[in-house]
């Protein structure tokens, strides 16, 4: 354990970089625009150029907004599960969450052509796809630790939470063989993931997610701590573990399940950034990791939002390819030099 | 109840124990009774699958007992909140801390989960405490390390600090001389000794060390599958009951050594 001044060292420097990259990121485009002429359309002046102050303000601010938003709350969400779990592997994309919200989102876009409901403009609109992917994740995760209940073997888990997976994307594909092409081609995008797709209207439906989601998770610190050492050692210490249970399981499917609704899936974030976070903090201790952990997947999102978008040239690639491009290699680093993962 | 015994702190009463899944109870050991007396050593012995773990368990409420009555402190077992159990023992299992990562500072001061606020946050008289446990398990050296860099030895010591830390009357232990060489084990018997003697904890736990055990225990239970002994352990000796603990044809106990021998 370090002590509270090297914490606040590296907590500024984590707000630093965060706010590095976020300029990076809003500076960066198809469309080159100058950073001084970046920083006046922040600020509200008049740029050059009057759209430069358009794609600023409403593409790439929201766009950055929603990075961090996406990847503080997804790493956090890892962050739950693998103290949960008691399992280094666990995440919201390994244990079958985003599969989970993918099912629900996939239900909303698809279903509602083939089973020839019409909810109306109302149903597609932002919230119905919070609560559709939000309550997709929630069964997926109540699915995973029923099992838990009976399985104690982390392993098997993860097993599970991934046959589960399987069974929600055969679910998924066996709808988009029934729907239409417009369907369908509105679902593939969503799966793609991106964070360029939100309007401010959804940032303000994701701030309020998050913020509720993460403000659960930092009520439940103690419990997760006393957690590292077992259910047995936790319940020994007085902790009501049904009720710690309960709450870490709404707050990680409320951040996982929003922020896929908003975003698409999104790979990796949540199982690697967890890990990254304890290599440099060097702490177990939530309380310290749960502020680390959410700015550290936001920095890491954002930058790779920025690789994303190709600056200069007129391509961007799906996120969710570029965080598993990105993440993939950062697990297998880690397992290499440690041998071993451990959390 | 048996007001008559002031220094009794736990009653075990027609205890029976064992597991129970959806369809069927298991039991493994019934008709149990004993009564500890505060500041006493004790250590429950018997072989593989006798049901030590279980009784152990049952008094750590991890298991519920299948009948009879438990008495703490004189008042029922279940009539305690998860938070009062708490305060009032604390345990040293077999299974290893979840977390690998966790540090050994960390390790120790999550013993004062049950008395911190809300974020778990330390006082001074926590951190008093934490230094005092640390001093008596001789673990100060290792509070930098991670659980993963230490010998079982030391995570055993470290393990019985986090339970020192809980600041609680009674500390069960579970096997806790499994996988150490004869020189950790005696150190870590002596240790409970000393905690038993000098600070008044009373402390039961379950072991194979049937020899070492005899040298320490203000008295002992010992499970076989007919009958459970509770003892100090020259009355023990007295009566035979480590001579038919094992089958005899390989090992015998001799009461004049107080150890068992193997037969030729």
């Amino acid at each position: 354990m370090k002590n509270q001044k090297t914490y606040r060292f590296y907590f500024l420097v984590l707000t630093l970089i965060l706010i590095i990259t976020f300029i990076i990121s809003i500076s960066l485009g198809t469309v080159s625009i100058p950073l001084r002429e970046v920083i006046i359309s922040l600020f509200d002046g008049e740029p050059l150029k009057s759209s430069w102050k358009y794609i600023i303000l409403d593409y790439r601010l929201p766009k950055a907004i929603t990075a961090i938003l996406a990847g503080g709350g997804l790493a956090v969400s890892g962050l739950l599960m693998q103290t949960l779990f008691r399992n280094p592997l666990a995440g919201p994309f390994v244990l079958g969450l985003s599969s989970g919200a993918s099912l629900g989102v996939a239900l909303l876009i698809l279903g509602t052509g083939i089973f020839g409901i019409s909810f109306g403009g109302f149903l597609l609109g932002s919230w119905s796809l919070v609560i559709a992917s939000a309550f997709g994740s929630f069964l997926v995760l109540l699915a995973v630790l029923s099992v838990t209940f009976k399985v104690k073997d982390t392993m098997t888990i993860l097993i599970i939470g991934l046959m589960f997976g399987s069974v929600t994307a055969a679910v998924v594909s066996v709808l988009s063989y029934f729907s239409n092409a417009e369907q369908l081609q509105q679902f593939v995008f969503w799966s793609f993931g991106t964070l360029g797709n939100v309007s401010w209207n959804g940032i303000l439906i994701l701030f309020f997610c998050i913020t509720i989601g993460l403000w659960i998770s930092f009520l439940t610190t103690k419990s997760l701590n006393a957690l590292l050492l077992g259910e047995n050692y936790a319940k020994s210490m007085g902790v009501n573990l049904k009720l710690a249970t309960f709450w870490i399981i709404v707050a990680t499917s409320l951040l996982a399940g929003s922020i896929t609704a908003f975003a698409g899936p999104i790979a990796f974030v949540g199982l690697a950034v967890p890990h990254l976070t304890r290599q440099y903090f060097n702490s177990s201790n939530h309380m310290v990791l749960l502020p680390a952990v959410f700015l550290s997947g936001a920095v890491l999102m954002l930058i790779c939002d920025t690789v994303a978008q190709l600056p200069f040239i007129e391509l961007t690639l799906p996120i969710n390819a570029i965080t598993s491009l990105l993440g993939a290699p950062v697990v297998i680093w880690l397992l290499v030099r440690k041998r071993k993962l451990f959390f | 109840m048996s007001n008559n015994h002031s220094n009794n702190i736990i009653e075990v009463k027609n205890v029976s124990i064992g597991y129970s899944n959806k369809k069927d109870t298991f039991i493994v050991s019934e008709n149990i009774n004993f009564s500890i007396n505060k500041g006493e050593l004790i250590s429950i012995v018997g072989t593989n699958g006798i049901g030590k773990s279980t009784l152990l368990k049952t008094l750590a409420r991890i298991q519920p007992q299948k009948n009879g009555i438990i008495l703490l402190n004189n008042k029922k077992f279940n009539e305690y909140s998860t938070l009062d159990i708490a305060t009032q023992l604390s345990i040293v299992l077999t299974e290893s801390p979840s977390s690998k990562n966790i540090t050994v500072k960390e390790l120790v001061s999550l013993g004062r989960h049950p008395y911190t606020n809300w974020i778990g946050m330390l006082t001074e008289v926590d951190e008093k405490i934490i230094e005092e446990s640390l001093i008596d398990t001789d673990t100060v050296n290792l509070v930098n390390k991670k659980c993963s860099e230490l010998s079982d030895g030391q995570l055993q010591r470290v393990m019985i600090a986090r339970a020192l830390v809980q600041d609680t009357p009674i500390i069960l232990l579970d096997e806790p001389t499994t996988h150490l060489d004869i020189y950790h084990r005696a150190y870590i018997l002596k240790l409970l000794k000393d905690l038993a003697n000098k600070k008044k904890k009373t402390i039961i736990f379950s072991t194979h060390e049937i020899d070492l055990a005899i040298q320490v225990s203000h008295k002992m239970i010992v499970m076989t599958t007919d009958e459970i002994y509770f003892d100090k352990p020259e009355m023990l000796i007295k009566l035979g009951c480590f001579e038919n603990l094992f089958p005899s044809e390989t090992i015998e106990f001799d009461n004049e050594l107080k150890q068992f021998i193997l037969k030729k």
